[in-house]
């Protein structure tokens, strides 16, 4: 009497067969793609209807997010012109640089910007030497060289919200200016005044002190 | 042809394996070496702890780093991934390379960038993909998991023209203006990115969910199935790799068995070592060395290659520890100052098409102590309104600001969770700043915290705006949600895209 095959044996025989590579059955292979791929974009367009992008800076319409410094003026070149590879984020000091999602095709997937309510730039210029494709372009971390170049935005004072407008004493963003009276000055009692040599790093935005924030940095408009 | 042999591929493959621990390794850290610091980099702000990167313990325990130049110099082993400066030259992927060229094409550095992989290429063909890819070492591990999963292998034909269509779509589309679609094609730049989105950028949950998603179809049609018939770069190296000097080649191909394919069996990349030219997509691994039965495979200076092992540890801690902690990181922190979930100025055309400027500002005060050595939670949250309208007289002759009108009656808040209104707030005028002679904001400490996603809805004011205004509670890191429904996008795009180019691959000939 022959002597059963034991059921490990049989098995594994069994997982040897089914792991052997078999050839693709090209019909179904292609009809299988074309239903994935249908399937794929039908969720994706739906989606993009349903699109709540969330970010933390807020953009009014049509409103134009503050890029790092020696960005190209024009956004739509700028846009083109960045290969969304990242390297600003990375080699930025104080991490201000963030990036749009890549869902968020309305300012060009992760193309970099400014939050500067969170963090403000603190003018290394690492970012613009290390652009490969000159969407940033070089700028020498020079205090007058910064003061000439850099013009990513420009601070907006609201007279409603601000401290001292409404009758105290605050100045928390003329003290975190990195270029008083050329960028921003205090008219007594101390209500703060923008000048034309503010550069956008927004570093008075971060340090206000009131909610919704006073002083915010806007592009400047062309 | 001559001096250049490696005979048994054993230290070959250590070295290899060494190298991509470490490549790995470092992708996912160095984020962290170098960007840890920019955690608490404002402490003096206002808002210092609004937004913390990481979790505080995590923080507390890396070492300090220099500046941001850290995270540049650790990523150097992978080149950076799209690309960094090396030796005062920079490398770059050759697909966003090729972008670069294109978008700027006066720029030295960059042709220099553009050609120096190029270069290498040329000389050792793919090895990239099984040396420094982290997306490489991501399907290794995948391919330990699906081989020990009751799933059949597929032959994929040595013939797959579907990736250098998506080598040209991406390219080309870069030339128009759209790179995204190379950061989204190659799949280890999207990996690369979302790892260094978590860490760095709070969120990166699309990307991550792209990625997933190739992942999972990977797991069910073949994880290498991607790097032999999609990847762009894998295909660049491939027609590079065409010319190259450094091959794997059989020995003698008479002393193989007749039928023996064992060397096929083990390529990664679906290749043929076994008819003694693994062909140009080899990447120089020595896998196949070891399944010869007569050690009959060497590397010389004439033809073909593999790579890795799956890296189970390196992967645990890619695909679980760095996820989590990201998860872990959100809501975690030990707050000891305000955080600021809302803080927007809306600006509304409404009225006759005057402005009409609503700001909200909501402070979580839930962990806030009265100072730092006080164990006294204040709790709550205080919501903050002010509603101008009108345009903004000129400057006084001094350079003063003038004061748009501001809303001064009655005004309705409601804050609103899933929903269901938590809070309703009702002022007869506004309340601060006190003790000042002008008052312009609406603000009232409500015993609801309030949390991301939570919203703020202004009910209307007669005459200003009609229906209610909705204020979001954003939050640092977004984007968890996305990475559910981008997760299911890529699976389905990627199984698709895979099925066709499984479908339309050929045998040679």
């Amino acid at each position: 009497m022959a002597k059963p095959t034991p059921m490990r044996k049989r098995l594994q025989s069994g997982w040897k067969q089914l792991k052997k590579p078999v050839p693709p059955d090209r019909r179904r292979f292609f009809l299988q793609g074309l239903v994935f791929a249908v399937a794929g974009l039908a969720f994706a367009l739906w989606k993009a209807t349903q699109a709540r992008v969330q970010r933390r800076v807020v953009l009014g319409q049509g409103e134009l997010p503050v890029r790092p410094p020696g960005a190209i003026v024009d956004d739509d070149t700028f846009q083109a012109a960045c290969i969304h590879c990242g390297m600003c984020g990375m080699v930025c000091e104080s991490g201000c640089i963030r990036f749009f999602g890549a869902n968020d095709v309305e300012h060009g997937p992760v193309t970099p910007y400014l939050d500067v309510r969170r963090r403000s730039c603190v003018l290394c210029m690492k970012c613009t030497d290390i652009c490969p494709t000159g969407a940033l372009s070089p700028i020498a971390r020079e205090l007058p060289v910064i003061k000439e170049e850099v013009r990513m935005g420009v601070a907006e004072v609201d007279p409603e919200l601000c401290i001292s407008y409404l009758g105290r004493v605050c100045g928390f963003c003329h003290d975190a200016c990195p270029i008083p009276k050329e960028a921003l000055r205090l008219l007594p009692p101390a209500y703060p005044q923008v000048l034309d040599g503010c550069i956008g790093c927004g570093r008075c935005a971060e340090f206000c002190p009131q909610t919704p924030t006073a002083i915010m940095v806007k592009r400047r408009s062309a | 042809m001559s001096g250049f042999v490696v005979e048994n591929g054993r230290l070959h493959r250590w070295l290899r394996g060494l190298v991509q621990v470490v490549a790995v390794a470092l992708v996912v850290v160095s984020p962290l070496v170098g960007g840890w610091q920019r955690t608490d980099a404002s402490s003096l702000s206002a808002w210092g702890r609004d937004a913390y990167d990481l979790p505080l313990d995590v923080a507390n325990a890396l070492p300090p780093a220099a500046d941001g130049q850290a995270v540049l110099d650790h990523s150097r082993v992978l080149f950076g991934g799209t690309g960094v400066e090396l030796f005062g030259v920079s490398f770059v992927d050759p697909v966003v390379g090729a972008a670069s060229v294109l978008r700027a094409p006066g720029d030295v550095g960059g042709w220099a960038s553009f050609l120096l992989p190029l270069l290498v290429a040329l000389l050792l063909g793919r090895v990239f993909c099984g040396w420094l890819c982290i997306f490489g070492v991501v399907s290794r591990f995948v391919d330990g998991l699906r081989s020990r999963l009751p799933l059949h292998p597929y032959e994929v034909g040595e013939q797959r023209w579907m990736r250098f269509v998506l080598l040209a779509v991406s390219t080309v589309a870069s030339a128009w203006g759209l790179q995204h679609i190379a950061v989204h094609a190659i799949a280890y730049l999207a990996l690369q990115h979302s790892i260094y989105g978590m860490w760095l950028l709070g969120g990166g949950g699309a990307l991550v969910g792209w990625v997933a998603g190739l992942v999972v179809a990977g797991l069910w049609l073949g994880p290498n199935v991607y790097c032999a018939t999609l990847c762009p770069t894998g295909a660049f190296f491939a027609l590079m790799g065409r010319f190259r000097l450094v091959r794997v080649q059989l020995k003698d191909a008479n002393a193989c068995g007749p039928t023996c394919h064992s060397c096929d069996l083990r390529c990664w990349l679906s290749l043929h070592p076994s008819t003694g030219d693994a062909g140009a997509d080899c990447d120089n691994c020595a896998r196949c060395f070891s399944a010869c039965p007569k050690d009959n495979l060497h590397i010389t200076t004439g033809r073909g290659e593999r790579r890795g092992r799956p890296l189970p540890v390196v992967m645990a801690m890619l695909l679980l520890v760095a996820p989590s902690m990201t998860w872990a990181a959100d809501g975690n922190e030990p707050i000891m100052r305000p955080r600021l979930v809302v803080d927007e100025m809306r600006d509304l055309h409404t009225v006759a098409g005057a402005p009409l400027l609503v700001g909200v500002g909501v402070l979580d005060k839930s962990q806030t102590r009265m100072n730092l050595y006080s164990d006294l939670v204040v709790g709550g949250s205080e919501v903050t309104v002010v509603v101008g309208h009108g345009e903004r007289p000129p400057k006084d002759a001094r350079g003063r600001l003038q004061m748009r009108q501001t809303h001064q009656g009655p005004l309705e808040l409601k804050v609103v969770r899933r929903g269901a209104a938590l809070e309703h707030i009702h002022f007869d005028a506004p309340t601060a700043p006190k003790s000042t002679q002008r008052q312009t904001l609406y603000r009232a400490h409500v015993e609801t915290v309030v949390q991301v996603g939570d919203e703020v809805w202004v009910m209307p004011v007669d005459s200003l705006f009609e229906k209610p205004l909705v204020f979001r509670a954003h939050e640092p890191r977004s984007g968890r949600d996305e990475a559910w429904g981008w997760a299911l996008v890529g699976a389905l795009l990627w199984s698709g895209l895979l099925s066709f180019a499984v479908a339309t691959s050929r045998p040679p000939g």
